[in-house]
């Protein structure tokens, strides 16, 4: 697999993204784009960061609603049980599909390629990534782990926000958004070891810029409870 | 209380469909799964002008299985249909005309005819198994979003309202005419079952979207109020929410989709769910507190007021709410009594105080209910419960007794008008006979309207007293009430006999 680093290395990388944005930044997004560390932990950082606010969210909420209880006893299951609001079938089902998304973009983005992990992917395993199935059964264990993730998400986080129709749009193109990005890491695995920097960039904001417009509402909520 | 929205007519409709806009994101345009308004409320549409029903597409036929729908009542009457010959013959109403030209009483009449003539009745009943077909079809399409739907209403297993809201506008059209009956037939089945009005006035000079005159929008508006505040508790609604156009045209200018964005947001805190724990009372208990002490329907003055959420918002929301935010004009120290509905973080003590020292009103007289809230803001609704009442208080602008004692002076301009033409030559003299007496006859509506304002000059409570229908003495007067078993008519001997046996039986039981 090393040789595949020394290959990767010595790709011609097609430099597109200058003329999409300006070099500095340009260069400062495939820097962060490819190092997978970084990626890897603003991804992780955005997500515990997301629950530690929705955790935040609620205890300010029972907090105020019993400072306004005048010392009256208020229990939290109750209290939770009025706070939930069904979002709708639509909404919910784009947010399990967005949230599966997310977790899929996440693993094809870095995972797929040993251009960011040379040590952990998809083509350590030889079986699976000459096999004509392997696409497919690495799209499988993703799902799996997808699975696991829509199973609570949602309902969890959502049930208890006011979503603004403009916020709800928001999420729900999240999985076009993911579907671009999945489809650019695909791309990505196919021409390899040639890597597309424009794609690749692409596909990097599609993924965090999702991830943010799903724990948008988490985060809103949190910033105007600070003021 | 969980509410079923029905808008009737033009302006309920529009009010009606910013109370049930689905929340869910369409995909594709196409709104899978099930509807979700604000606040869980369900709903529908009752109008009487295809053409109105045409110009829109948010509102399907719920004839074809839509949701949100309208439905046109009026189309359960065939155009061949017996019963609407009949009233044709007798009395010159077409049922099935499109729109009522602002006519208040034209809708009244033709649903008394339907409750006063026996043989009426026994058209319609042979032909649409109802007596009173077109209400029958109305509540039929009401009642499965209630609590009181029965085990062949299909309500797709949803959660169903246990208070009904109609949304109208009081400017002599469908919602004008249609409310009344509704309510009254409802009531017929469900004493007790909450039913409110939420009525928009129409504001002062000629209406520039339907080019109406003031003063015969005022008639139809006096018609109506009249009869929704004459009818005792338990035959009428259960309060009548008044917004005054005049005042949000003052505000947004003749931009109606703003007024009646206004309104709604206005109502959110009414209608909103996300009670504070165990604060979310049935609905029964909430419709007691409204008309506790009262005999008629009261009045209810919203004041509405929405800020960022701060500190101690208590005192500033109310304030706030009382001085800026009047949906109509009072004077709010004239209440008897103050419903107030928040959204946000707010404590009942400090709302309750607030409240008592901006109206005067005792504490225990004030009935807070709080809900949680949204984007950060605080919100509060006080419905003021009947804010008027002072002696010469029509004499001071910007009161409740100024705007409706307007209305009735323009109402009674109106029918003095000789160009009005309340009653038409080409009637039936029944009919003529029955509208005179109505309008101009010694017991009649302009009689009452003048009485009601002198009550309003004489600062009494309340100003409007007793109910008056079109046909009740033309009624009497000829055979309609008589008594019939089956097709036979029951004479004087008979009943003598009945109530012979029946004085009997009782003593009887009674060993005497």
């Amino acid at each position: 697999m090393s040789d595949l680093n020394g290959t990767m290395a010595a790709v011609q990388t097609v430099d597109a993204s200058s003329r999409l944005v300006p070099d500095g930044l340009s260069s400062f997004i495939a820097d962060v784009s490819s190092n997978g560390f970084l990626g890897i932990s603003l991804f992780l950082l955005l997500l515990a960061l997301g629950i530690a606010l929705h955790w935040l969210n609620m205890k300010r909420t029972f907090e105020r609603v019993t400072a306004t209880n005048n010392g009256g006893e208020v229990s939290r299951d109750e209290l939770r049980e009025e706070m939930f609001i069904r979002q709708g079938s639509n909404f919910n089902a784009a947010a399990v599909t967005a949230w599966m998304l997310l977790v899929a973009a996440f693993a094809y983005f870095y995972f797929l390629t040993p251009e960011i992990f040379s040590r952990y992917n998809y083509y350590h395993v030889p079986d699976l990534a000459s096999g004509a199935l392997g696409f497919a059964a690495f799209g499988f264990v993703v799902l799996i782990l997808a699975l696991g993730a829509a199973a609570f998400v949602p309902k969890e986080f959502y049930g208890y926000y006011e979503l603004s129709r403009k916020m709800k749009v928001a999420i729900m193109l999240a999985g076009p958004m993911l579907a671009i990005s999945i489809v650019l890491s695909v791309q990505q695995g196919t021409t390899f070891p040639q890597v597309e920097l424009a794609s690749r960039i692409v596909a990097f904001l599609a993924l965090f810029a999702s991830e943010l417009a799903l724990l948008w509402p988490i985060y809103a909520e949190a910033l105007g409870g600070v003021r | 209380m969980r509410l079923c929205i029905v808008g009737i007519g033009g302006c309920g409709g529009h009010l009606a469909e910013g109370f049930l806009k689905n929340q869910d994101v369409a995909i594709l345009k196409k709104h899978l799964g099930e509807h979700v308004s604000f606040g869980g409320v369900k709903g529908l549409w009752l109008e009487a002008d295809v053409q109105e029903t045409e110009n829109q597409n948010f509102f399907g036929s719920l004839e074809r299985g839509c949701y949100p729908g309208f439905f046109i009542p009026h189309d359960v009457i065939g155009s061949e249909s017996k019963t609407s010959k009949l009233i044709v013959d007798r009395y010159g109403y077409d049922v099935k005309k499109q729109g009522f030209m602002r006519q208040a009483e034209f809708l009244k009449a033709v649903f008394e005819i339907f409750d006063s003539d026996e043989e009426v009745k026994r058209a319609a009943l042979s032909e649409h198994e109802s007596e009173n077909p077109i209400l029958r079809a109305a509540w039929d399409r009401i009642r499965p979003h209630t609590t009181l739907a029965g085990l062949n209403d299909n309500n797709n297993g949803s959660e169903m309202c246990d208070g009904i809201l109609f949304i109208v506008s009081f400017g002599g059209g469908t919602g004008t005419g249609f409310v009344n009956p509704i309510t009254r037939y409802i009531r017929r089945e469900r004493p007790a079952y909450p039913v409110f009005v939420l009525g928009v006035l129409t504001e002062e000079g000629t209406d520039p979207q339907q080019r109406a005159k003031e003063a015969k929008r005022d008639l139809g508006a006096t018609i109506s109020l009249y009869d929704l505040l004459t009818k005792r508790v338990g035959v009428g609604v259960d309060g009548v929410i008044v917004v005054d156009n005049q005042i949000m045209v003052e505000k947004f200018g003749q931009d109606y989709s703003a007024i009646d964005g206004y309104i709604h947001q206005a109502m959110r805190p009414f209608v909103a769910e996300r009670h504070y724990p165990g604060e979310d009372p049935p609905s029964l208990a909430m419709r007691e507190k409204f008309i506790e002490g009262l005999d008629r329907p009261p009045i209810l003055v919203p004041c509405y007021w929405q800020e960022k959420r701060r500190k101690d918002p208590e005192e500033n929301l109310v304030k706030k709410a009382i001085t800026d935010g009047r949906l109509f004009g009072c004077d709010p120290a004239m209440a008897d009594r103050a419903y107030v509905f928040t959204r946000g973080f707010v404590s009942l003590d400090k709302i309750v105080r607030a409240v008592a020292r901006q109206t005067g009103l005792a504490e225990d007289r004030i009935e807070p209910w709080r809900k949680l809230g949204e984007n950060h803001a605080d919100e509060i609704l006080i419905l003021l419960r009947n804010p008027y009442g002072e002696e010469k208080g029509c004499e001071v602008k910007g009161n409740l007794e100024y705007r409706i004692h307007r209305v009735i002076r323009m109402a009674l301009k109106y029918m003095d008008d000789p160009e009005s033409n309340l009653v038409q030559k080409g009637m039936p003299d029944l009919t003529k006979r029955a509208l005179e007496d109505y309008f101009y006859g010694e017991d009649g509506i302009k009689m009452r309207f003048e009485l009601g304002l002198k009550r309003i000059e004489e600062g009494k409570k309340p100003f409007f007293l007793n109910e008056r229908n079109v046909f009740e003495r033309s009624a009497q007067e000829s055979d309609a009430f008589e008594l019939r078993r089956g097709d036979q008519k029951v004479g004087d001997g008979e009943i003598r006999r009945l109530v012979e046996e029946e004085v009997r039986r009782v003593l009887a039981e009674r060993g005497l």
